[in-house]
């Protein structure tokens, strides 16, 4: 089965099987995630992507179903103007690289800020202890996303949802 | 309707629901995937539901909320608190990761295999209810019909395809999940409680265990017994109710684990302080 989609701004058509996962197709047939080993829950990051502009784990989502949809991988992200940015308030707050986790808990906290710029920082804290390590970065993860999101215009709170009759 | 592989397993991609409707009906037994996180295509045929743009809407009317059943999670949690009880947001919060949640689905989350899922008994205490849709059929269900039958029947070719919650905000709310898919069942749970004081009264208490292995659990003696006490309620008072409340776990037909129920009775305490507290 072939699909087209959108791999980091490339159209590109992939092929797989109708059982595969975006993750085992993007690892085998498009040379990304080298060598990385994924959980196949969902839970550890490492093999989440951006579908659509929305973070997500692509080792659960059907390989057919990001037919004609935009996805973005960390390699694609880490050539971002924003990946700098933010990359470099974390230095300043005291990032130490970390071969486990960095790159995954840098392009996970990223999106989890942009989906929900009204996060709190109990939010923050949460979404920050949802990617597994011991490197202890997860304090200076923290005050990177609060500096991240005073930086930010200041957010709407919550997306109202267009009102119908029932 | 795209046909997007031949070989098996056939899987069909409808855009439209009439289509995916029409397409149920003629080949019953077809696996329905939504947002796939639970499991891959495993039947002969499946069809994938993310094309259904209608399926993914939420309207908010004056005094409900409308969920189409392929709605991600992570869209509930974005509505601001004055559009959805704050006690679904709560439960939604403890369900995988922020990057699972924009994919897993409500109707997905309600339909897995021989359980009910983690929200059902949040809508069942909300006095939420379903949409069932067929091709030349529709019906409400209510979350507390549902309850009573002990799991989803849906009738050839039909398709959940809509979630309606009350908007209305419960005074008090609890809710407590113990264990994740990695735990054992006997050391998994999770607890929803929804109270309203008023003038000094308890004037509406329901408290809903999940539990693997035997559903739901709820004592409606229990809740009678509370509703219309006066608050604070006196420790002797709490202490009789959580007796009772032992009682009823010792006599169902199928006993929770140790762990159970000690974490019944540690939640059902602690709901009964705050009720105090506030």
């Amino acid at each position: 089965m072939k699909v087209q989609l959108i791999l980091n701004g490339d159209d590109l058509a992939l092929s797989g099987g109708p059982r595969d996962s975006l993750f085992a197709v993007l690892q085998q047939r498009a040379g990304l995630f080298p060598e990385r080993v994924c959980c196949e829950q969902g839970d550890c990051g490492r093999c989440h992507i951006l579908l659509d502009g929305k973070e997500v784990p692509s080792c659960l989502i059907p390989f057919f179903q990001v037919r004609e949809q935009e996805v973005v991988s960390p390699e694609g992200f880490q050539n971002t103007e924003e990946y700098r940015q933010f990359r470099a308030l974390l230095e300043e707050e005291g990032l130490v690289h970390c071969t486990e986790c960095t790159e995954v808990q840098i392009f996970h906290l990223f999106s989890f800020l942009e989906q929900f710029p009204q996060a709190d920082a109990e939010e923050c804290r949460l979404a920050i202890g949802e990617i597994p390590c011991r490197c202890g970065s997860k304090p200076v993860l923290e005050r990177g996303a609060r500096r991240w999101l005073a930086s930010r215009p200041w957010p709407v709170v919550g997306r109202e949802v267009p009102r119908g009759h029932h | 309707m795209d046909t997007i592989e031949i070989a098996q397993p056939l899987l069909y991609g409808p855009r439209t629901l009439s289509e995916t409707l029409a397409f149920l009906l003629a080949n019953p037994g077809s696996q329905l995937i939504a947002g796939g996180t639970s499991r891959a295509a495993e039947a002969p045929v499946a069809v994938t539901l993310h094309l259904l743009d209608d399926l993914k809407r939420i309207t908010s009317g004056d005094r409900s909320l409308d969920v189409g059943a392929t709605a991600p999670l992570s869209a509930l949690l974005s509505l601001p608190d004055t559009q959805i009880p704050v006690v679904l947001k709560e439960a939604i919060r403890t369900i995988g990761t922020s990057g699972l949640r924009n994919l897993a689905t409500v109707g997905g989350n309600l339909c897995q295999k021989g359980t009910f899922g983690d929200l059902f008994p949040v809508l069942l205490l909300l006095g939420a209810q379903l949409e069932l849709r067929g091709q030349r059929s529709s019906r409400w269900v209510s979350f507390q019909d549902l309850a009573e039958q002990g799991r989803l029947s849906l009738a050839a070719g039909e398709l959940l395809t809509k979630i309606r919650l009350p908007l209305e905000q419960p005074g008090l709310h609890f809710y407590q999940k113990i264990g994740s898919y990695r735990t054992s069942w006997e050391e998994k749970l999770s607890m929803v409680c929804l109270a309203s004081p008023k003038d000094g009264l308890l004037s509406r208490f329901r408290l809903v265990f999940s539990l693997p292995q035997l559903g739901l659990l709820r004592s409606r003696e229990l809740e009678a017994e509370l509703t219309g006490r006066r608050l604070p309620l006196p420790r002797q008072e709490r202490d009789a109710s959580l007796a009772r409340l032992a009682d009823f776990l010792a006599e169902l037909p199928i006993l929770p684990s140790v762990f159970q129920t000690e974490r019944i009775l540690h939640l059902s305490r602690w709901v009964l302080t705050r009720l105090d507290d506030d």
